[in-house]
């Protein structure tokens, strides 16, 4: 590979500087009807989800954080239990084998719709045993809270309401 | 247009200080400052086009490869877990692990080459498609992540423009394309189409939340409630929680500036098509707004917040220049000519 240093106009440059002016036409010419077909295909593509309303990859609608939303806002969780009673916090790995967040909050979501909250009990406390976590018990949960004033410092839920609970056996 | 006035001003008395002021480090910094600023200034849509070949192709294969664990941990969930989404959407029951290994390896090889820019012709679209297999894959888990789709979709122009006319082991060995007029229109499609898909996918994301939450978005509540929500789901199932959002979120006057900021910047992508000047305030914006966004949301979008998503956006700045309102203007006045 040629050196990443400072530039110099190479024959190309000088050329492309010392045409004329060109039309739009002449320059879409010259670019091809291939490019110009690829070019207008991906940028409709692009655009198509705001008629498709279809969030998929690579090409989405982007959904995320764009409808109404509620101070009071209703959240799928699991948690841990120590010997003592005291609450653990799972991780993401914990509740879906996933680092990401999302896929946890899903994983939790699906299993309370589809009432598989009891298997998803039993799959957590599966991984828990396995891994490092202090928890003895496990259980799936929907809280609502106020989420404003959670972080106001009011964090016992207004409704609570529990899905499943299991023991982690080690 | 010459560059003696702002090569006199990158080299130093910008600070206020006198010479016999200046440290060793100060020099050092004052002449980095002059040779980017000329190496900026001198570059031409081929180069501009290289240099994006080569910093979303090193990117892009680091992320292949340091993601594999994280890919390899979806590909053994459970099989109810599988929801198929884009090129992988034909298929019934997950994928063997081994194809998620395999996919992972040969971006990260094929991206080397495609950095390189060895056998471009052949290793790009390699490298562009077993990025999209490895990836939509990566989403095809009951959640689509929205930090990869621009990343892809600059991959995909990347494979199928004459990137490695320039600074590439094709142009070194011989096998590059011709040096003609004719490419260097090519070149300054290519940046000008990732420029553009930037623009697309801003502006879908800031409709959506104009069609699906309304003037509400803006005016009412809806930004601070959808910040407190994720940062409390991410409180509650073990994930890192912004350290801001305890401090602002009481603020509620605080959110509805936030709430336009966001729908103008993401409204407006297109108009930095247009103009050179207004590319140039909304890629600091867009910036800005993922910054803001990591800040008060703790989501990281690593494609952006390395500037590497608006790099297109940045070399359309540079080629464009003497053109403020023509971005497929053909006449780029380079502004070096102090050699």
């Amino acid at each position: 590979m040629g050196s990443v240093g400072t530039p110099r106009r190479d024959q190309a440059a000088d050329d492309s500087a010392a045409e004329p002016s060109v039309g739009v036409a002449t320059r879409l010419g010259r670019l091809g009807w291939v490019r110009i077909a690829v070019s207008l295909a991906l940028l409709a593509a692009v655009l198509w989800p705001l008629v498709a309303q279809k969030d998929s990859f690579p090409f989405s609608n982007y959904p995320m954080f764009s409808f109404p939303r509620d101070r009071d806002s209703t959240v799928n969780v699991a948690i841990g239990f120590g010997a003592d009673g005291q609450p653990v916090t799972l991780s993401p790995e914990s509740i879906a084998g996933s680092d990401q967040v999302i896929h946890a909050a899903r994983a939790v979501g699906d299993a309370v719709r589809s009432d598989a909250a009891p298997a998803l009990c039993e799959e957590i406390a599966r991984r828990v045993a396995a891994g490092s976590t202090p928890a003895a018990s496990i259980e799936i949960v929907t809280e609502t809270f106020d989420v404003v004033d959670w972080f106001d410092g009011d964090t016992e839920p207004d409704q609570r309401v529990v899905h499943a609970r299991c023991e982690v056996r080690r | 247009m010459t560059s003696t006035a702002t090569l006199d001003a990158a080299s130093g008395d910008s600070s206020g200080g006198s010479s016999a002021d200046r440290t060793p480090a100060d020099s050092r910094w004052a002449r980095f400052r002059v040779w980017l600023n000329r190496w900026w200034r001198a570059i031409d849509p081929a180069q501009a086009l290289a240099v994006l070949r080569i910093a979303l192709g090193a990117y892009s294969a680091g992320f292949a490869l340091v993601r594999l664990p994280y890919h390899l941990d979806l590909a053994r969930l459970e099989e109810r877990r599988f929801e198929p989404v884009g090129v992988w959407a034909w298929l019934d029951q997950p994928l063997p692990v081994w194809v998620t290994l395999v996919l992972g390896l040969v971006a990260a090889v094929s991206g080397i080459a495609f950095t390189l820019g060895w056998r471009y012709q052949v290793t790009a679209p390699v490298f562009a498609a077993a990025m999209l297999g490895y990836l939509t894959y990566g989403h095809a888990w009951g959640q689509i992540l929205h930090t990869e789709h621009l990343l892809i979709l600059h991959l995909g122009v990347l494979a199928l423009a004459p990137a490695a006319d320039r600074w590439s082991l094709d142009r070194r060995w011989g096998s590059a394309r011709s040096r003609d007029t004719r490419g260097f229109d090519r070149h300054r499609w290519a940046i000008w189409l990732m420029a553009a898909v930037t623009a697309g996918t801003y502006f879908v994301a800031g409709w959506a939340k104009v069609r699906n939450g309304g003037v509400e978005w803006i005016t009412g509540d809806v930004l601070r409630s959808q910040i407190a929500h994720d940062n409390l789901r991410k409180e509650l199932l073990g994930d890192i929680s912004s350290p801001f959002a305890a401090t602002l979120l009481p603020h509620a006057w605080l959110f509805p500036p936030m709430a336009a900021f966001t729908l103008v910047a993401e409204l407006g992508a297109p108009l930095a098509l247009v103009w050179r000047r207004v590319n140039q305030a909304w890629t600091a914006a867009a910036l800005g707004f993922h910054w803001g966004i990591l800040a008060l949301m703790a989501v990281l979008f690593p494609y952006q917040l390395a500037v590497l998503a608006f790099l297109p956006n940045l070399m359309l700045m540079t080629i464009q220049r003497g053109h403020p309102s023509n971005l497929m203007s053909h006449q780029t006045k380079h502004s070096v000519s102090t050699e």
